[in-house]
């Protein structure tokens, strides 16, 4: 013999017994989580990229080869790797200008598709000793000096059991991997100004040699420069043009104003996809409120039936109530495991597709973030059911039954 | 004097026009006596019904129902009232349509479960037609255990539910009571039917046994008889008459012409007044 009713299951049955209503709010409730989660998770996410980018330029101005600006400013955000650089001392004669706090530079060269990647690896010499933007970074991995032949993996470079990369045919030793950015940073292996001649010569012999070998010592793809307090990088920049007519025509790269203009691109994104989530929540609303209202006639009877026999306003709304928490429940639960599956497997090429920085949050975000869904989802069913509630608990059950005939 | 109806006025609005569905009635009931109304449809004896029961409120006048004035009840009383002292055969099909015809019958057992005495009557047990003993029903209530303070800062929404839980081995009281009243009304072997599943007359008796799960001092039924063919029409007129017998008072309103012999008393309702039925 099967247990008997009980009131706590009463809203199980009623759900169970009226399937077809009950799948459409779960498929209604189960969309807007999909969409306030699955929306939420790239918020935050393009937010953690940001910062994170944010943190990783550490220079105000970069001084680079004339129409390289975009391929620059590429490298800071998220673009395909790049081969540029000056073929004269510059850095020296760019430290001679006014209002310079810190003064460093850096090379970079492309890889062909290495044997250990699936695509090709930004290359970025840098001097240890000067440099203010990498090391900083780099020393919260690896607390060493790097040495000549050594490098530092991005996050996203495949790096070999044996702590090794293989690049132009030769093994170069990895010391450490760094945390991931969201950036093209994560596709790149850095070195010291040292080792870029010795790749330079490397990728002479299994390929087309990256760069001239008289300039591999001394080749300088920007120049990083932190300003002294007081100054702006526009001041600065301005200063460096007017030192040498050579230095006229060189390119400037500002990257505050890289960072504020992907800022801008993010603003305008969140802002899109905040007014898509209130719009579907409010679409949502109104489709939940429908099913209920359309409900409430077929249901007075029921309802009717239920004060009867006995059961007071407190149950009714209990009950339906309930009802809207489970079905607000199993379509949280629904939308946010299918906006996982999508955003969590997918996140290296939603990040791509963007074209901004797109770092995932730690699971703690994660975790929080899905419970707000939750709570969301179930709060929008039993707001939606109250309307039911109020209108079916009206003290005169006689004339409600009427209507439900 | 189980119900007291003084001076029961209840007033609609038709085409803007008011008018007096149920008229200054005044009505009196021991328990154990069946009342019979008759009277022409639209005459007011559903209203009148719902008034009783407190489903629809009076424009003026008075209900005491077992010593409680209907209208002084708040929410919480009056559900109490009629889940405990009223059973209430409706004149529409108001079964759940979620629920098999046993739950719907178990349900009203569930409201107030504190109150609950659904410990099976010695008759309970019988589930091979023979009438079924209701006689205790009221001595029941009045002896169930007392009801605990209800705490004024919870809501009833959630008041804890105390039922039981029924044992698979072994069928729980409230189970054991609704199969005996659905095989008392020759319906058992439908216990597990959903009500779309169900013919009209089997339907009402599904329902009356409803009304009777928790053994009211008083059964108003609306049309008990009215979907029903002579032989189901014998077997509740029947049952109801040993309902009355037992000590519970019976308050029908029927058109049902052999439904009257059972009754003790017919009285009319015309045009919302209420009289006694001329000898015929």
């Amino acid at each position: 013999m099967s247990p008997h009713i009980s009131l706590a299951r009463l809203p199980l049955e009623n759900l169970r017994r009226k399937p077809f209503r009950t799948a459409s709010l779960i498929t209604v409730v189960a969309i807007l989580s999909v969409a306030f989660f699955g929306g939420s998770m790239l918020a935050m996410n393009l937010n953690k990229g940001l910062t994170s980018m944010e943190e990783r330029l550490g220079a105000d101005l970069m001084v680079v080869p004339q129409t390289t600006e975009s391929k620059a400013e590429a490298l800071l955000t998220d673009g395909t790797p790049n081969t540029f650089y000056f073929t004269n001392d510059i850095e020296s004669k760019v430290s001679k200008a006014d209002g310079i706090a810190q003064i460093t530079s850096q090379t970079y060269i492309s890889s062909l598709a290495a044997a250990c990647c699936a695509e090709k690896l930004q290359i970025i010499g840098f001097d240890p000793q000067t440099d203010f933007v990498i090391e900083p970074w780099v020393a919260s991995q690896y607390d060493k000096t790097l040495g000549d032949g050594q490098m530092v993996a991005g996050a996203n470079v495949n790096v070999s059991t044996d702590g090794t990369i293989e690049l132009y045919g030769k093994t170069w030793p990895v010391v450490a991997q760094l945390a991931s950015t969201g950036t093209s940073l994560d596709n790149s292996v850095f070195v010291n100004k040292a080792t870029v001649p010795q790749m330079v010569a490397a990728s002479a012999k299994v390929a087309k040699r990256v760069m001239p070998q008289e300039y591999a010592s001394k080749a300088v793809s920007s120049v990083l420069i932190k300003v002294q307090d007081g100054y702006d990088a526009h001041t600065v920049a301005n200063n460096i043009a007017k030192l040498d007519p050579q230095l006229a025509s060189v390119g400037f790269v500002y990257p505050g104003g890289v960072t504020a203009s992907t800022k801008t691109s993010l603003n305008t994104m969140l802002s899109y996809m905040l007014v898509f989530v209130v719009v579907l929540w409010v679409m949502g609303l109104i489709v939940m409120l429908a099913v209920f209202s359309s409900s409430v006639n077929e249901r007075k009877k029921e309802f009717a039936s239920l004060r009867i026999m006995g059961a007071t306003r407190g149950m009714l709304i209990s009950i339906v109530i309930r009802e809207a928490l489970i079905t607000g429940l199993a379509g949280g639960v629904i939308g946010v495991a299918a906006a996982s599956l999508i955003v969590f497997p997918f996140s290296g090429y939603i990040g791509k597709q963007m074209q901004l920085p797109y770092l995932q949050v730690g699971i703690g975000s994660i975790l929080v973030m899905a419970l707000i869904a939750l709570v969301f989802a179930v709060f929008t069913a039993a707001v939606a059911s109250l309307f039911v509630a109020f209108r079916l608990g009206r003290p005169e059950a006689y004339l409600t039954l009427r209507e439900g005939e | 004097m189980l119900l007291e109806i003084k001076d029961l006025t209840r007033e609609f609005t038709r085409r803007g026009v008011p008018f007096a569905a149920v008229d200054h009635v005044n009505l009196s009931m021991e328990g154990g006596e069946l009342v019979a109304i008759v009277g022409r449809s639209g005459n007011g004896k559903s209203t009148l019904l719902n008034m009783v029961s407190g489903l629809l409120r009076p424009t003026s006048g008075t209900v005491t129902i077992d010593g409680q004035t209907v209208a002084d009840l708040d929410d919480k009383a009056l559900s109490r009232l009629r889940n405990r002292t009223i059973g209430f055969v409706t004149q529409s099909q108001t079964l759940l349509p979620n629920l098999t015809a046993l739950d719907n019958v178990i349900l009203p057992a569930l409201f107030f479960p504190d109150e609950s005495d659904c410990s099976p009557d010695e008759s309970d047990s019988q589930t091979d037609g023979n009438p079924i003993d209701p006689k205790g029903g009221n001595d029941d209530v009045e002896s169930s255990e007392p009801v605990p303070a209800d705490d004024p800062d919870m809501p009833d929404v959630i008041t804890p539910v105390h039922v039981p839980e029924p044992t698979a081995a072994k069928p729980d009281a409230l189970s054991t009571r609704a199969h005996a009243l659905l095989a008392e009304l020759q319906v058992d072997d439908l216990a597990d039917s959903y009500p779309k599943e169900l013919s009209g007359g089997e339907m009402r008796r599904v329902s009356i046994a409803r009304a009777l799960m928790n053994r009211p001092k008083l059964l108003i039924a609306d049309e008990p008889t009215g979907d029903l063919d002579a032989e189901s029409t014998l077997i509740v007129m029947r049952l109801l008459r040993d309902l009355a017998d037992r000590g519970t008072a019976v308050l029908m309103v029927t058109h049902d012409a052999d439904a009257l012999p059972y009754a003790d008393r017919v009285l009319t309702l015309d045009a919302g007044r209420l009289a006694d039925r001329p000898q015929q």
